[in-house]
């Protein structure tokens, strides 16, 4: 017997020895070369004497940052994996116009030692007009569960847009025209395609919202704001949000074109047509027919921008991977300022599924549906007349923050032609 | 489904009708189990040679556990009712053996997991959710093992085969219905060498399959996490457009072992075995995306001593190791029109799951000749555990090391017509220490489980439990009701939760 047992007991101490040996737990890492090629960029355009790189795991979502010496940048120490690489720099002045530079790759694949990626640099002029906040969540209310912020009711009408003139010239609001980006199925099974020359040089929308004006009717001075909303009206009305949801009646702009009906039945709700000056639904490749303009309040992009060709309504561009998907092509180069949000981090740490190329917005706001919160851009600098420049790096997870919605934060003024707002 | 549960019942009761138990109490019952080393083993083909004493059961039982206590996704309160039966008996020249039970149980208090029926310790792919929920499941767990006659004077086949499904709900968002099927297939030989000398090879498959389908029935989407290991994952959203879809978790064990069997002077029982293990969890079946995976390696040895006047004594010894790698996949999306796919392009090993068990326990029993079973059972117990994990790149790791002592008695009381089995035991659970570091920049969400989890494990700690059977009634049939209860604390800190498990049960013992 005891003979026996040292036996079991000498085989199971071996057995103990070979587990506590731990084995496997090293990572291979493999190295990759990023280049840029700055061929795209005008002639006249003074290019930036390097740029930084940086590559992002698609799964766990860590950076790793580089410069480039000579055009190219390596990285080693990197987990196989999926990259979403961009390039950046410090914008430079030529001919009197402020240039962003910027290339991406969504989604390179640097699964093996040595791989080389190469980034398409492009030159986008800098904004006199920025979006400074964004109210696109809604609100939430009356909530059952006070720890359950989703336990009560939600409201999204009193969604708006504060433009701002971050520049130290007056533009004009005339002709300004926003839009939401349509760039794939809602589950983004389907990735949209259009059959134009270049379409990495063009977003794509379905509706287009468009101040109108001979040009002139409605300048901006630095420092000034103008509040572009849903639908302008004092949201906290028993008859809507009930005490809660924003005031957005002294909004300069609406995107209804005249008084309508939202809803049916017995939650049917009168859009009512205030002072506010409403804006015209210049493109509507859906053939939608709601009276009032809703954006998406989770995972979506909205590009501001001053088209430089007149909007057609007609002759849409039908996706050649979706029969029924028809849309409106924007030029890149006409954005004056663009945003993306998303809820869930795996969507923002999947490149191929962002909304906006990262020359646009390389970064994102995150925020979850009703939450109560808006977007408002961080505020760069104070120049001495007390009016206020905000960070605009083309970044949203760096230029904005979670707040509180509020109309013309900071100080901002509104513009002398607004006669209804108190 | 409703068939299967039937016919098996059927089988069950016939088995245990066919023929009447030679156990009359718990102590016997428990004797029963205890001297018969193969019935403990990986080997149903020993049954021919040594086989268990025929017994038969039925049972009635209700668990309620309550007391914050416990690993953090374990239920805080829980009540459960189980109809239980087992039985032994020869068909023929086979013997022949199944069980069934049914549970149904309800449980509050469970928080981090809005994806699998139970969360093992080295699988971290499913997802997480901060919402504390009520879960209600169900289990139905049948199995059948058969052992062939001796053949050739030497050698005997058999084989257990056993099916699980189970069903769980999450009741609050975000919510989960989960299913699990679990099929377990397991041959055997043995081989007699001599008359003191048996040898036993045993194979060994097991093909799990879980359902879990997230959803939310409130209006908003509901923020949730996607683990990954440690602390690493991503956050995500349950409902909406772009929530997360179902989940599917298939695992593959496979294995063997051997055994040998000394009955001389003393009866010595050796199993060691090693287990393989592969999980692969993927997301959304009609595009499945590989979510991660595991391989397990499993090594295992056990050893049974009976020895003494009608092996009064005996001593159990027994070790596993256990060692899984979290593989997670580079994929990308083929999107070609109508035959979109996910392909993989590199695999990683990213997390690493080591864990120790280690175990001896000793009794005697006095009193054996006695007719209803033992007077007297003294002994005590050792339990060594020990879990080792890393995830490198977050970087992350988390380990702790625990022995657990304790001591325990019963004594049987023979009464008239009946017979009471009343048992102690006490124990000391000393902490060799542990830690959870995490340096990564995850969802904070995804560390909750750890943090509150190697507090939990790094607790000394007291456990008492008692336990009152009494056996009665006359005749081929006896009832057996038992009471019991197990109280755990943690001494140095009576601010710490405690915990107690009551178990109460009705039988009969055919």
């Amino acid at each position: 017997m005891k003979k026996s047992l040292l036996l079991f007991a000498a085989a199971s101490a071996a057995l103990l020895l070979a587990a506590s040996c731990k084995k496997g737990d090293d990572l291979t890492t493999v190295s990759a070369t990023i280049k840029v090629d700055e061929s795209g960029i005008a002639a006249g355009i003074e290019k930036p004497g390097s740029y930084t790189i940086t590559l992002t795991n698609s799964t766990s979502g860590k950076t790793v940052t580089a410069e480039t010496e000579n055009g190219s940048a390596t990285v080693n120490g990197l987990i196989p994996g999926t990259y979403s690489v961009t390039a950046s720099s410090s914008p430079s002045t030529s001919g009197g116009f402020t240039y962003r530079f910027s290339g991406s790759e969504p989604a390179a694949s640097i699964v093996k030692d040595a791989v080389e990626v190469t980034l398409q640099i492009q030159a986008v002029k800098e904004s006199a007009l920025i979006i400074k906040e964004a109210f696109i969540a809604g609100d939430s209310y009356d909530l059952t569960d006070p720890n359950d912020i989703w336990s009560g009711k939600t409201y999204f009408r009193d969604q708006f847009w504060e433009i701002y003139n971050n520049s130290e010239e007056t533009v004009y609001a005339d002709g300004v025209a926003l839009a939401q980006i349509l760039y794939a199925s809602w589950n983004y099974s389907t990735i949209y395609q259009y059959d134009i020359p270049n379409p990495e040089k063009y977003v794509f929308v379905q509706t287009i919202w468009q101040i109108q004006g001979s040009g002139t009717d409605y300048p901006i001075k630095p420092g000034e704001s103008f509040i572009v909303a849903q639908w302008a009206a004092d949201h906290s009305a028993a008859n809507l949000a009930n005490g809660h949801g924003v005031n957005t009646s002294s909004a300069e702009f609406e995107a209804i074109e005249g008084e309508g009906t939202a809803g049916y039945g017995a939650s049917a709700i009168t859009i009512t047509d205030g002072p506010s000056i409403n804006m015209k639904r210049a493109v509507n490749a859906v053939g939608y027919n709601m009276p009032q303009w809703l954006v998406s309040t989770t995972d979506g992009a909205l590009v501001m921008f001053h088209p430089s060709t007149p909007l057609k309504d007609e002759d849409f561009l039908t996706a050649t991977n979706s029969e029924s998907t028809k849309a409106r092509e924007v030029a890149i180069d006409d954005v004056l300022d663009a945003i993306q949000w998303y809820e869930g981090d795996d969507i923002w740490g999947d490149a191929t599924k962002h909304n906006l190329p990262a020359i646009l917005d390389a970064g994102c706001s995150k925020f979850s549906a009703y939450c109560n919160k808006s977007i408002a851009r961080k505020v760069a600098s104070t120049r001495a007349d007390g009016t206020k420049v905000y960070q605009d790096t083309n970044n949203s997870t760096d230029d904005f923050e979670l707040v509180a919605p509020e109309l013309r934060r900071g100080g901002a003024k509104i513009p002398s032609w607004n006669t209804w707002a108190k | 489904m409703h068939r299967i549960l039937l016919t098996i019942l059927t089988l069950c009761l016939g088995v245990m009708n066919a023929q009447a138990g030679m156990v009359r109490n718990a102590a016997q019952q428990e004797q029963n189990y205890r001297n018969s080393l193969w019935w403990n083993s990986s080997n149903a083909a020993a049954q021919a040679f040594r086989p268990i004493a025929v017994s038969n059961e039925l049972s009635l039982s209700w668990k309620n556990t309550s007391g914050a206590w416990r690993p953090v996704q374990q239920a805080e309160r829980s009540n459960s009712l189980a109809l239980d039966t087992r039985g032994v008996a020869m068909v023929g020249a086979f013997r022949v053996w199944g069980d069934f039970a049914f549970r149904d149980l309800f449980e509050q208090g469970l928080n981090y997991n809005c994806a699998l029926y139970e969360v093992p310790e080295d699988l971290p792919y499913y997802i997480v959710d901060p919402q504390v929920s009520r879960w209600n499941r169900q289990e139905y767990d049948m199995g059948v093992g058969l052992a062939s006659p001796v053949m050739w004077d030497r050698a005997s086949f058999g084989i257990d085969l056993r099916y699980v499904n189970k069903v769980g709900a999450k009741q609050r968002d975000p919510r989960v219905e989960t299913r699990v099927m679990n099929l377990k297939l397991a041959p055997s030989v043995t081989i007699r060498m001599g008359k003191q000398h048996l040898f036993g090879l045993s194979g060994l498959f097991h093909y799990d399959f879980e359902l879990s389908d997230p959803m939310n029935n409130s209006p908003v989407n509901q923020a949730v996490a996607v683990s990954r290991g440690l602390g690493e994952g991503t956050g995500s959203v349950v409902g909406g457009n772009t929530g997360l879809a179902e989940f599917m978790y298939t695992t593959y064990r496979y294995g063997g072992g051997v055994q040998y069997n000394f009955n001389g002077p003393v009866d010595l029982l050796v199993d060691a075995g090693l287990r393989l293990q592969d999980v692969d969890v993927e997301q959304q079946i009609s595009l499945p995306k590989n979510m991660g995976c595991t391989r397990q390696t499993l090594l295992h040895a056990d050893a049974q001593l009976l020895w003494g006047s009608k092996s009064s004594n005996k001593l159990s010894l027994g070790v596993y190791s256990r060692d899984t790698e979290g593989i997670e996949k580079v994929q990308h999306r083929d999107n070609t029109p109508f035959h979109q796919k996910w392909v993989t392009d590199a695999e990683n090993k990213m997390s690493f799951f080591h864990r120790i068990h280690a175990e001896a326990c000793y009794d005697h029993q006095f009193g054996i000749e006695e007719t209803t079973g033992y007077t007297w059972k003294l002994g005590g117990s050792c339990l060594f555990d020990s879990e080792d994990d890393s995830y490198p790149y977050a970087p992350a790791s988390y380990d702790w090391s625990t022995v657990f002592v304790q001591a325990f008695g019963a004594r049987n009381f023979a009464l008239r017509g009946s017979s009471l089995l009343a048992s102690l035991s006490a124990g000391y659970g000393y902490s060799l220490g542990g830690s959870y570091v995490y340096g990564g920049t995850a969802n904070a969400l995804l560390q909750q489980p750890y943090l509150a989890d190697i507090a939990y494990r790094t607790d000394d700690y007291l456990q008492f439990s008692g336990r009152l059977s009494w056996a009665f009634g006359g005749g081929s049939t006896r009832y057996l009701l038992t009471a019991g209860a197990n109280y755990n604390f943690v001494p140095a800190d009576r601010s710490r939760p405690d915990r107690l498990l009551a178990n109460l049960s009705f039988g009969i013992l055919f």
